[in-house]
């Protein structure tokens, strides 16, 4: 009867405990899953796709924001039977062999720069540098109101040969660059 | 009889109905399961599409977390009126967005259920993954209801009954059409046979009007008349023949007893003058006693030859149910007293030890004395005859009030019998071996004495019985009669058959008798015998010579025989009686009840049977004497 009592004690307690855990996540632990989940509704063409035995990549460039919640976000994930991987990279130079990159907002001076080099391939440039989509990127992180949202520039993702799927659409902001916001 | 076609009318129609109804009905419910399977099939088939296009739409709002789009998705389940309410779960199976057309308050479960739909009475629920190139980022729920469905498939059910009613009704139609083609047969063939039963009338046939079953029992029937009626005549023919026999039987039977009367009548005939004779002399005490003692023997067995004549005809009556038992109030003991005066001669003469144990209470009992007191005096003497000199007779009355039955025991210590004399002891001519086989005919008899017992006994509704411890044993027979309930004051027994002869007092004339019989011996004898004891005795052969003798001189008592050559001696009697006021006796060998009732018919004061002894005879004229209304004429 005592045990029963304690027992029930400790299951009240830790429910408690339990519910208080899961604090909400952090605007980076989104980001982190929203990038992360860009590879289910982006086709890359086949020469940007990784070659048979190696990793599908997803570059970080500048000084990392996620804090390992990324690496957390792709840990034993595959797609198309590639596992993911994360890099992170210093200068542009340095980037290779990657089919989705984030560039952080520590290189926001040199961002013209960056996607003037990164035009012609097929990587999918994404950023929460401000006016990133508008500048040229091709999907841009907006926090309204608390909440992550998505703002796509659909021309340069054509540009480089990225289709991206409706869907992806529908949740998200499109702009146009010639037009303005649309 | 009408309920009867009433009843296998009905019990048609309603096999019929019955049979049509379940086949429709069952047919109807596998159409109504099966449509309802279909519906079910058609609605899963239906949700699971819609639920595809809001699933693969509602991937990159799940993911990206866009509630109002999500919203808008889930809003076009809108245009499918049968759903309820949908919901959209995260990759944890966390409820995400609600959605519900109706009613404000959705009810959808708190997280997501188990993939797959699932049909409920009213409604179904459908589980789905949500995912985006084949990774799941959530569920989708939709809840719907079958009210759309539900309606149809009432209005199937509808339809249906509206069947049933009227495959109800067809079956009713052709049920009590087809039913007449049945049954009308069976009516007529129960017709048939009503009549046939009624009527008696063989000749008859069904009607065949079908060759299935019922054409079978029509002919079956018909040909179980056809053996009846064969049989009937046979049977008649029979009966014919029986009846036939019968009446040859019936007439033979009568030839018989008419033979029989007439041997008895020409048997005793010629002992009369014998006896007569005989019996005077052994009285007649002119004689010397050597002769008187000889005479007296010849008196005996003229006597026994009788009774041996009687006993035949007893035998051959009673067997035949032709005694009439003439019942009075009877003194058994009286009656064994009567009987055994007619033994005790001889039973001083052997000489036997007689004990009697009469019951002081009066054994009255229903029946006829003389023959009763025949059945105590054959027991008796049966006893007196196998009982050795020295030996004992006992003879018991006793009352047995609680049974209501009286007993008569007589028990003697003579040779006895064995069981197999025993069992044959009542049976006619069957004297045991001691008396028959053997040879040595010591005890003479034709062993009829207790077969007439035992059938007088059970005439009285009474019983006979022998026991004996075996040969040299003795023998006891005991006789148990019934009661008579009123215990009325017994009659005083009929006079016996023989009694001591008494020598005739007097020497005057002592009456004036006209004797009318045609045999010539017997009359001249009578009229010696009479005559020899001073009656004056005038005699006559025939009824005119009779009505002469009458006529020309006084007479006081008519004896008269019954057969005459001109009429018969009832006639002359009547007539005699209404002219002269005569008194008179019958003398006849016609010894049967109904020839003793035309007598007292005709006025007879007394019926004689021949042969008979004088001392008899003179008792009858002196009785007859003392009834006649008026003096005799001087």
């Amino acid at each position: 009867m005592r045990c029963w009592l304690l027992a029930a004690l400790l299951l009240a307690v830790s429910a408690e405990r339990l519910r208080a855990q899961p604090h909400p996540p952090t605007e980076y632990q989104i980001k982190a899953v929203f990038l992360y989940n860009f590879v289910h509704f982006v086709d890359w063409p086949p020469p940007a796709q990784p070659h048979q035995g190696q990793p599908f990549c997803i570059g970080v460039l500048g000084t990392d924001p996620f804090g390992g919640a990324l690496d957390q976000a792709v840990r034993g994930e595959t797609v198309n039977g590639h596992p993911l991987v994360v890099r992170r990279f210093r200068s542009l130079d340095e980037v290779r062999g990657c089919q989705m990159l984030f560039v952080s907002r520590s290189e926001s001076w040199r961002m013209d720069r960056i996607l003037r080099e990164l035009q012609g391939q097929s990587i999918l440039v994404v950023s929460d540098a401000e006016h990133f989509a508008l500048d040229g990127g091709m999907i841009q992180f907006v926090t309204e109101n608390n909440k992550v949202r998505l703002r796509i520039n659909v021309l340069a993702a054509r540009a480089a040969k990225l289709a991206i799927s409706s869907k992806l659409l529908r949740p998200s902001e499109v702009v146009d660059p010639a037009a303005g916001r649309s | 009889m009408p309920s009867a076609e009433t009843s296998i009318k009905r019990k048609l129609v309603k096999v019929i109905l019955l049979t049509s109804l379940s086949v429709v009905s069952v047919t109807c419910l596998l159409l109504l399961t099966y449509e309802i399977r279909r519906y079910r099939e058609a609605t899963a088939n239906n949700l699971s599409t819609v639920g595809d296009v809001v699933a693969v739409n509602s991937t990159a709002v799940l993911v990206y977390d866009d509630q109002k789009s999500a919203q808008e998705i889930l809003s076009a389940l809108r245009v499918d009126p049968r759903v309820t309410a949908a919901a959209l779960y995260d990759k944890q199976g966390r409820l995400y967005i609600t959605f519900a057309p109706g009613s404000a308050q959705p009810s959808v479960p708190a997280a997501a259920g188990r993939d797959g739909i699932q049909f409920h009475l009213l409604r179904f629920t459908l589980f789905r993954p949500v995912a985006q190139r084949g990774v799941r980022v959530g569920t989708l729920y939709i809840e719907g209801n079958f009210g759309g469905t539900y309606r149809q498939l009432l209005l199937y059910a509808l339809v249906l009954v509206v069947v049933v009613a009227l495959s109800g009704v067809a079956a009713a139609i052709l049920g009590s059409y087809f039913q007449r083609r049945i049954s009308e047969p069976l009516l007529d063939l129960a017709r048939t046979a009503r009549q046939v039963s009624k009527d008696r009338n063989y000749s008859v046939r069904a009607r065949k009007v079908s060759s299935d079953e019922i054409g079978d029992l029509t002919e079956a029937f018909n040909a179980m008349l056809g053996q009846i009626q064969a049989g009937h005549a046979a049977q008649r023919e029979v009966e014919k023949a029986l009846t036939k026999a019968r009446d040859e039987a019936v007439a033979a039977s009568r030839a018989k007893d008419d033979f029989l009367a007439a041997l008895s009548h020409e048997l005793r005939t010629p002992l009369n003058p014998v006896l007569l004779l005989a019996s005077d002399a052994a009285a007649n005490p002119a004689l010397p006693p050597n002769l008187r003692s000889d005479f007296e023997t010849i008196r005996k067995n003229v006597e026994l030859e009788a009774r041996l004549i009687d006993d035949l005809l007893d035998l051959t009556r009673i067997a035949r149910g032709k005694v009439l038992l003439e019942r009075r109030p009877v003194d058994v003991n009286a009656a064994v007293r009567d009987a055994l005066v007619t033994v005790e001669a001889e039973i001083a003469a052997k000489p036997i030890e007689l004990v009697l144990e009469l019951d002081p209470g009066q054994p009255v009992m229903s029946g006829d004395a003389t023959r009763l007191q025949q059945v105590f005096w054959n027991v008796i003497k049966n006893a007196v005859k196998f009982t050795p000199p020295g030996g004992r007779i006992r003879v018991a009355t006793r009352l047995r009030p609680e049974r209501r039955r009286l007993e008569v025991e007589i028990a003697d210590t003579g040779i006895g019998m064995t069981d197999a004399e025993i069992a044959r002891v009542f049976e006619a001519f069957a004297q045991g071996d001691h008396a028959g086989a053997s040879g040595s005919h010591r005890f003479g008899g034709l062993g009829l004495g207790l077969a007439i017992s035992r059938m007088v006994v059970e005439l009285h509704a009474g019983r006979i019985s022998a026991a004996s411890d075996g040969r040299d044993r003795g023998a006891t027979f005991l006789i148990d009669l019934p009661l008579d309930r009123s215990r009325a004051a017994p009659a005083p027994p009929a006079p016996a058959g023989t009694q001591p002869a008494n020598d005739p007092p007097g020497a005057a004339i002592r009456c004036r008798i006209l004797l009318v019989e045609d045999h010539a011996p017997t009359r001249a004898t009578m009229e010696h015998v009479l005559r020899r004891r001073r009656y004056e005795v005038t005699s006559a052969g025939s009824l005119a010579e009779a009505r002469a003798a009458a006529a020309a001189g006084p007479v006081d008592i008519l004896i008269s025989d019954i057969g005459l050559p001109d009429g018969n001696g009832y006639e002359l009697m009547t007539e005699l009686r209404d002219r002269h006021g005569l008194v008179g006796i019958a003398l006849t060998g016609f010894g049967m009840p109904t020839d003793v009732a035309r007598s007292d018919q005709a006025s007879f004061f007394q019926h004689l049977t021949k042969p008979v002894g004088i001392d008899l005879l003179e008792k009858a004229i002196a009785a007859a004497l003392a009834s006649a209304p008026r003096p005799p004429r001087g």
